[in-house]
């Protein structure tokens, strides 16, 4: 390591090129750091799970457009024959399903002289008494909805309130931190209104919205909804679900007076609704690499340049007895002490980045171990980018000390 | 002197390929991902509506919980009415030129002939909406005030619809079915697709979506019960004696959209006044139990209040103008590798009698040629990157569309950034001493 | 035609002066074909430099064609050396990727000529080197000697009356070397004044006189036949 002193000597005469890379490091090291930063959080919202089945589920948006049809009847029909599709786990109309991006947020009391603003918020889906199996869901304490708990809830006619519901174990827990959820009854409405009893407690379902807080706050409601179509959830076999999308869009698009909306796969749903997080990822991922790319061709580039116009020296060098390994390390030493400089600005660089972002996007604080991690890594890239125009170098023939061109 | 520095620059450019294609290709990747946030971003906060943007105001009314804390600022109060005072406001005697009250809604089509029925999004709103909003006619004008009394079946679509059901012939006059009703066509607008879309603002906001190829007047909507397809928010229980959908207009749950028309700084002053009037009275019948928080915002602070940009726009672009950084300091240290090369010929030029001002320009010939091909590669993967962003993102249909002032951006960065990267190595070159240099080869 | 006096050329660095011309006197009559000669490291090019135009000196006074060029500003001394002297290098400095007729243009591009003045002067130059019907050919494509012929017509291209020649033909074999020796005669013959540096007795023998430049300083050996002789008197001019 005691040719150190003389290469930083010689760095100081180029010290533009030097500066240059050093600077390009260290930009490069906080864009990376930052971006991955963001990549890991983004993926790891997308990747926590909903609580359903979902490679085998899929979704259906209908709508009854034919005011005088009796839409009980429809519904009926169309959970038979949905649920008689070979490879069919369970069917069940709803209202909105987790990762979509539109349901019912609603709010639940414990107590009737609570006021509005101490509610506890929760993701309200309609189920019948498929729901659980629809849905994927685990009862982990309680009963099922049966039938006769079912109610109706339409535009015209009066509507029945229901009177027990299902709760996940999460809104379970903050409802009754004693954890004696099971049959007590809260309600639905402020002043002791909507007395729903909780019959069961499942163990996880997301909100609707990938967004909200509490997101693990959810409740099954025995409603069935008349508002002129529905969604339909079904849950099938695994492996089955291409083949029962196909037959159930047949069965339903047989009704001339519905329209089918749309018919997805969840995933396909899913990936709808992170829409904005995957195109997140996918930028800053392309950004990581083609930056990686830029800076590592751009080192190469300057060191190729470097080298050829260093080849009478390195041939002198090489006529006073430097090996091969002397040359190539002395390249290698010499990007070490540019990356090293440059790192060391990256850091800080880094850090004010993450702080700027943070302010004013609230992106979150870069858990310390991303900086050694990211310093590493450019290092390896800057090592890697001068390794092959060094090599290069090692190969220069003593004999071009003597030559003169 | 130009063509032969053009030439001279060719040639070297064509003397060291892989260090030239690296630049521009440094310099092209840079532009490009810049180009494309920045398009983005540009759409996200362009003004939508120029002209107008200056006297349409959007209202807030703070009806909500009394137990929630106190708001101050617009953005904190919600940014959509109830049906109850955004129909007692549109039907009373303000100081606005204009107002319009609306809600974004659904229906389905059925076509005539035996192509299946479609679902349809609908705005459901007053005539004035057409006028305010300057939405261009094809065919037909918009419907009447003695229409949205009388509650009529009619309809202004879209041009797109018009040809679908159409195959674009003016269809005014004939009718059209929405679910199991008939409607009366009385006009067809243009295309028209302000970007963003500013009079839908709701909270859960598609800025870029398309507009509604449906209009139909908001009494007809609400007597035929189409629901929102928009955000709704309730915060007290709705009267249960009532039929649900009578229920809903009359409940404390905000769903539409309300705008006025003000043309001078004193009529938006007395407007506010007159909305601060209204809410006191409501105040007296026991609604609006919050502080008084009305808020009129222009298209532009709508915009800001709304959040449009959203935070992920904002910190993409940050990135990559960053990104871009690094490109340029890239190609500075790839020019200065290649123009310390030509030492040689700079020496030998300067013996013939070449100026340092003459080596400048035709380095610098050389080097805003090397920009003008980064910019036109930065452009072409702009237009990629903002097929993917199209493609990555829900409801991004319409960035591709202002390419002229895309193009004119881009090339325009282009060669700023590459006379920024270029100046100092060009300067550097010019002034390489010519003699010593000639001596050795 | 050139007048040196009491040139001298000092460069300085932090830590050491090296005087690498000292107060040096040459007076060059306008016709004539001076070789200077020198060991070395004596200064030759050093003078070659000033003489050209490239580098100024520290003191003295260089009159080149009656004109005080001693202290004029970078621009100044651009046009001069485009104007009025041409230059021959040992290692002919040709642009690799610009053809014959295009290296040959380089100065005249300078100059400001139309297109057509610089295509005529262009092929006059290289029919007179013998190399008019190659005009399209690049450098690489031709021997040296003929590369140097090249560099003759760049650098007589543009009218010069004075040429500065560097070693012309010290990377070229005898029998070519002769052929631009006898090139360089012809264009004297013509009127164009030479000043040629060699470190070759044997070229500089060809010459009408010889300075020879030791340490820094100047001596003229009139004699040409017997150069390698004794030094004589320094010129006095």
């Amino acid at each position: 390591m005691n040719d150190i002193g003389p290469i930083f000597r010689a760095l100081l005469h180029n010290k533009l090129g030097a500066l240059l890379i050093a600077l390009q490091i260290a930009l490069t090291l906080a864009i990376v750091t930052n971006a991955m930063f963001i990549i890991q959080q983004r993926a790891a919202d997308i990747a926590r799970p909903t609580g359903l089945d979902e490679p085998n589920t899929g979704l259906f948006m209908t709508t009854l457009f034919d005011t005088n049809l009796d839409q009980m009847q429809v519904m009926r029909d169309d959970l038979e024959a949905l649920r008689s599709i070979p490879g069919v786990l369970a069917a069940i109309p709803t209202n909105s399903v987790p990762a979509s991006g539109s349901g019912w947020g609603d709010g639940l009391y414990v107590d009737p002289k609570q006021p509005s603003n101490e509610s506890t918020s929760f993701g309200n889906f309609m189920a019948d008494e498929q729901g659980l199996e629809a849905f994927g869901l685990e009862l982990v304490a309680g009963r099922n909805f049966e039938p006769e708990d079912m109610v109706r809830m339409s535009l015209e006619e009066g509507n029945d309130d229901p009177r027990v519901m299902l709760v996940s174990q999460a809104l379970a827990d903050t409802l009754f931190p004693d954890g004696d959820a099971l049959g007590k009854t809260v309600f639905n409405e402020v002043g002791g209104k909507s007395p729903r009893q909780i019959i069961g407690i499942y163990d996880h379902m997301q909100k609707a919205w990938p967004t909200s807080r509490d997101i693990d706050q959810t409740a099954l409601q025995p409603i069935y909804m008349l508002f002129g179509g529905a969604m339909y959830v079904l849950r099938t076999e695994p492996g089955q679900l291409p083949r029962v999308m196909t037959a159930a869009e047949e069965y339903l698009s047989k009704n001339r007076s519905r329209v089918i909306d749309n018919s997805r796969t969840f995933e396909e749903q899913k990936r709808r609704t992170y829409s904005g997080d995957i195109a997140m990822v996918k930028l800053l991922t392309a950004v990581i690499v083609v930056l990686g790319g830029i800076t590592g061709l751009g080192i190469v580039g300057l060191a190729w340049f470097s080298v050829t116009q260093r080849r009478k020296q390195i041939g002198t060098r090489r006529a006073l007895g430097a090996t091969r390994w002397d040359v190539m390390r002395y390249f290698l030493i010499e990007i070490g002490l540019i990356a090293g400089a440059g790192l060391v600005v990256g850091v800080i660089g880094t850090i004010g980045l993450n702080w700027f972002l943070d302010t004013n996007y609230e992106i979150g604080r870069i858990p310390l171990w991303y900086l050694p991690a990211g310093v590493a890594v450019m290092w390896l890239i800057a090592q890697l980018a001068v390794f092959e125009p060094a090599r290069r170098a090692s190969n220069i023939p003593p004999a071009l000390a003597t030559r003169s061109v | 002197m130009f063509s032969y520095y053009l030439r001279l620059a060719l040639a070297s450019i064509r003397r060291t390929p892989v260090l030239s294609a690296l630049m521009v290709l440094a310099l092209g990747l840079g532009i490009g991902a810049f180009m494309t946030t920045l398009t983005v971003y540009y759409l996200m906060s362009g003004n939508p509506i120029p002209h107008k943007s200056d006297v349409l105001y959007a209202v807030q009314l703070d009806n909500w919980d009394p137990n929630e804390p106190p708001t101050e600022s617009a953005h904190d109060v919600q940014p959509q009415l109830t049906y109850r005072d955004g129909n007692t406001l549109m039907q009373a005697d303000t100081p606005a030129l204009r107002q319009v009250h609306m809600y974004g809604t659904g229906a389905i089509v059925v076509p005539e002939d035996e192509t299946p029925p479609f679902d349809e999004s609908v705005r459901a709103t007053w005539y004035t909406f057409f006028e305010m909003f300057d939405v261009p006619f094809l065919y037909g004008q918009p419907w009447t005030l003695d229409d949205d009394e009388a509650r009529a079946s009619v309809v202004v679509i879209g041009r797109e619809l018009n040809d679908t059901l159409f195959n674009g012939e003016n269809s005014v006059g004939r009718s059209i079915q929405l679910d199991d009703q008939f409607y009366q066509v009385v006009g067809v607008i243009d295309h028209w697709q302000p970007v963003p879309r500013f009079y839908h603002a709701d909270g859960t906001y598609r800025a870029l979506a398309d507009t509604e190829q449906v209009f139909v007047p908001m009494n007809r909507a609400i007597d035929v019960q189409w629901g929102p397809r928009g955000n709704t928010n309730c915060w007290k229980p709705m009267d249960e004696s009532l039929p649900l959908f009578e229920g809903f207009i009359r409940s404390e749950c905000v769903f539409t959209q309300f705008w006025a028309e003000l043309e001078t700084p004193e009529q938006a002053a007395a407007y506010k006044d007159y909305l601060d009037n209204y809410v006191r009275g409501q105040k007296e019948i026991g609604r609006f139990e919050r502080p008084l928080n009305t808020f009129i915002s222009n298209v532009m602070e709508w915009m800001d209040v709304n959040r449009i940009v959203q935070d992920d726009n904002r910190v993409l672009v940050r990135l990559s103008f960053l990104f871009l950084l690094v490109c340029v300091l890239n190609t500075v240290g790839l020019l200065m590798a290649k123009f310390m090369g030509k030492g040689g010929e700079v020496a030998l030029r300067r013996a013939m009698g070449a100026s340092r001002r003459h080596v400048f320009q035709q380095n610098l010939v050389e080097v805003g040629l090397l920009g003008l091909l980064g910019g036109i590669a930065g452009t072409g993967l702009a237009w990629l990157g903002l097929r993917a962003v199209e493609a990555m993102y829900q409801g991004y249909q319409h960035l591709v569309h202002l390419d002229a002032v895309m193009l004119l951006t881009a090339i325009g960065v282009a060669a700023v950034f590459a006379i920024l990267a270029g100046m100092y190595p060009v300067w550097r070159v010019s002034r390489l001493q010519p003699a010593g240099l000639l001596k050795t080869q | 035609m050139l007048k040196m006096n009491q040139v001298s050329k000092v460069y300085r660095t932090e830590l050491v002066e090296t005087h690498a011309l000292r107060e040096l006197d040459l007076h060059v009559e306008e016709g004539e074909f001076i070789a200077v000669t020198g060991p070395s490291g004596s200064g030759k090019t050093t003078f070659l430099n000033i003489a050209g135009l490239l580098e100024s000196p520290s003191s003295g006074v260089y009159l080149l064609d009656g004109e005080d060029v001693s202290a004029l500003s970078d621009n100044r001394r651009s046009r001069i050396r485009n104007e009025k002297v041409g230059f021959i290098f040992q290692s002919f400095n040709l642009i690799p990727d610009l053809n014959l007729a295009d290296n040959v243009d380089v100065p005249l591009r300078y100059r400001g000529w139309n297109a057509a003045q610089r295509r005529r002067a262009v092929g006059d130059m290289l029919d007179m080197v013998g190399l008019g019907s190659r005009q399209n050919y690049l450098p690489s494509q031709l021997s040296g000697g003929q590369q140097q012929r090249v560099a003759i017509a760049r650098a007589l291209a543009g009218k010069p009356r004075f040429l500065l020649a560097d070693e012309p033909t010290g990377n070229l074999d005898s029998e070519m070397a002769a052929s631009v020796m006898g090139l360089l005669r012809t264009i004297n013959d013509e009127g164009t004044t030479i000043v040629m540096v060699t470190h070759d007795p044997d070229l500089a023998s060809r010459a009408h006189r010889n300075i020879h430049i030791l340490d820094g300083r100047g001596s003229d050996i009139t004699g040409s036949r017997a150069a390698n002789v004794m030094p004589l008197e320094a010129a006095r001019v």
